[in-house]
């Protein structure tokens, strides 16, 4: 797809947000009902402290920041605005006060490298991969996916968050926009540059060990090299 | 299937296809036949379609499902607090922006602003009259700055390396804590339920106020200060000529010198009492190794010093520094050829 971005699908992005027009939960928020602010509570929080652990490893830091979080929200409730997805509404007030909050610890991270500070606002999103490599028969694509997993890691901090939002938590381009406080475009961009980069990972001409082994098979049995390659992907997808 | 779509199809938009991905997760068994017939008759894109596969599958990412108890413990944690919380009323709408407005709230309600400079060792709870349940202990480590909110809705924001300590439930008429090091407490103003701090000797106790207490075991004062409001203070005396307790209000601090056994009234530098809540560092006429304990705290380090090292015993240290970094106060602290440090993440070493 090279560095190409592609606008989104308007039907599709609609389809989506419009599961949460006018959540019936948040607006019997907004009229004081406690019962909807505990559903509300119940239903995020996994999200919520999920997300929150991508920031900071201290649970105990996150899982006060959402307490905050929702405290604030109930001080306010006659006032909040109709929103549109309320998992990013609350995904997005949860980041900023979790990078609020960062930001006043006093760092010293970034005095190790001279004090040149990097992105301050920002200071390390974290995800865990997994991969069930023992259902996955074919080696090469077991070694593929250990390669991709190491690049995902290597990724900045945003790129990996944005992957996160959309892989993980399954959110439409928009959604994500709204909690990252980015445009739709950022977003796309994001995403484009990590799969292009986990693109050139899988691209033959680097050190894919596979791949070289597979040309000296095709060799020895002088078939020529393309004809393995689609051989071995098909008979992989159908296993 | 739409099967057009696919036909130009790269690796990426496979991946971002959510047809695709449900089919891959085998979301979608009844669009086996459709999908794999299409591979076999599009060789380019099954190319495309193998990467994509890869990548989606790389892409696992792990996250952890909250226990139901986790879930439930934390609902009630959030409950307790809104129940001492005022929601906003509509007379007030004009000025809800943000949370400026509700610190100003939550300091209208409760007016005392309090700092407390504490003396010697760590202190438990004095045994009385305690609920079954296991008290909480918070703490926040060297380096890191904590907000916390309490049982009944009272917001606390711990500095470097303190902890604080508090039933899981309060008693009905009393509520009682117990801190080591330093905080600034907004109190939910409660009429019957005295708000009372234990900090060693030094007892602080208010009804509904905002305030900062300050209790580091190194210290040999105990200081308490007050920007707003009315807090009652009293120590532990041996000597009976001395007076025990003082009430404070606004830009009033109280010190209790552990030496002299003396509690006293003065009026204090907001920036040196509660600066710390905004991110500044405030030394006033520190001497080494009282500055290198206070640097250690702020940042989160372990300073080891030279034994070679001798400091001059005269030398004193002030300054207040807002946000800066660790290299920023050595290096003022050294000059112009006091000794020399090395930084090697939460390590540093002078000599």
């Amino acid at each position: 797809m090279g560095n190409e971005v592609i606008l989104p699908d308007e039907h599709s992005e609609n389809l989506k947000t419009g599961v949460f027009k006018g959540d019936p939960l948040w607006d019997s928020l907004k009229e004081g009902s406690n019962s909807a602010f505990e559903k509300i509570f119940r239903l995020y929080y996994p999200a919520l402290l999920n997300y929150g652990l991508r920031f900071h490893k201290d649970e105990e830091e996150i899982k006060d920041c959402i307490q905050i979080l929702f405290l604030n929200i109930w001080e306010r409730k006659q006032f909040l605005a109709a929103s549109e997805s309320v998992k990013s509404y609350l995904l997005a007030s949860l980041r900023r006060l979790i990078l609020k909050r960062k930001k006043q610890e006093p760092s010293f991270v970034e005095l190790d490298s001279d004090g040149s500070d990097t992105d301050k606002e920002y200071s390390g999103f974290n995800i865990e991969l997994s991969v069930e490599v023992k259902i996955i028969q074919d080696q090469t694509l077991r070694e593929n996916i250990s390669i991709l997993q190491n690049a995902i890691q290597n990724l900045p901090d945003r790129q990996k968050e944005a992957l996160y939002l959309k892989f993980y938590n399954e959110q439409s381009f928009g959604d994500i926009a709204v909690v990252m406080s980015i445009s739709t475009r950022a977003v796309y961009k994001l995403i484009y540059k990590a799969l292009d980069a986990l693109n050139r990972e899988l691209a033959p001409q680097t050190k894919n060990v596979p791949f070289v082994i597979s040309i000296f098979l095709s060799l020895l049995f002088s078939t020529p090299p393309e004809l393995t390659a689609k051989a071995g992907p098909l008979a992989s997808l159908l296993e | 299937m739409e099967e057009q779509k696919y036909k130009h199809f790269k690796c990426n938009d496979f991946v971002l296809d959510d047809d695709f991905r449900a089919w891959l997760d085998g979301q979608a068994p009844e669009k086996n036949h459709l999908w794999e017939s299409w591979l076999l008759a599009n060789p380019a894109g099954r190319i495309e379609a193998e990467k994509a596969k890869t990548v989606i599958y790389a892409l696992q990412i792990k996250g952890k499902k909250p226990e139901t108890e986790d879930v439930d413990q934390q609902w009630k944690r959030l409950e307790t607090a809104m129940a001492t919380v005022k929601p906003l009323t509509s007379e007030s709408k004009e000025i809800t922006y943000g949370r400026i407005f509700t610190v100003l709230k939550w300091m209208a309600a409760a007016s005392i602003v309090l700092a407390v400079i504490f003396a010697t060792d760590r202190y438990l709870l004095s045994g009385r009259h305690h609920t079954a349940l296991a008290p909480v202990e918070q703490r926040s480590d060297n380096g890191q700055q904590r907000d916390i909110i309490l049982p009944d809705g009272t917001r606390v924001k711990l500095n470097a390396g303190s902890v604080v300590s508090y039933p899981a439930q309060f008693a009905d008429n009393l509520r009682e804590i117990t801190l080591t090091g330093e905080a600034f407490f907004q109190v939910v103003a409660m009429k019957n339920a005295p708000f009372i701090i234990h900090t060693g000797k030094v007892t602080t106790k208010v009804l509904g106020t905002s305030f900062n207490v300050r209790a580091y075991p190194e210290t040999d004062d105990v200081q308490v200060a007050v920007v707003e409001g009315t807090v009652k203070v009293s120590a532990e005396i041996s000597s009976l000529k001395q007076k025990n307790s003082v009430c404070l209000t606004k830009s009033e601090m109280a010190t209790f010198e552990k030496k002299r056994q003396a509690l006293t009234i003065s009026p204090y530098d907001e920036a040196e009492q509660i600066g710390w809540k905004d991110g500044v560092l405030y030394l006033e006429k520190s001497d080494f190794a009282s500055t290198i304990i206070k640097l250690e705290r702020w940042y989160g380090v372990k300073i080891n010093i030279n034994k070679d090292l001798k400091p001059d015993p005269t030398w004193r240290f002030s300054g207040s520094f807002h946000n800066k970094p660790l290299g920023y106060i050595l290096n003022v602290m050294r000059y112009p050829n006091r000794f020399s440090y090395s930084i090697h993440a939460d390590i540093v070493n002078i000599q």
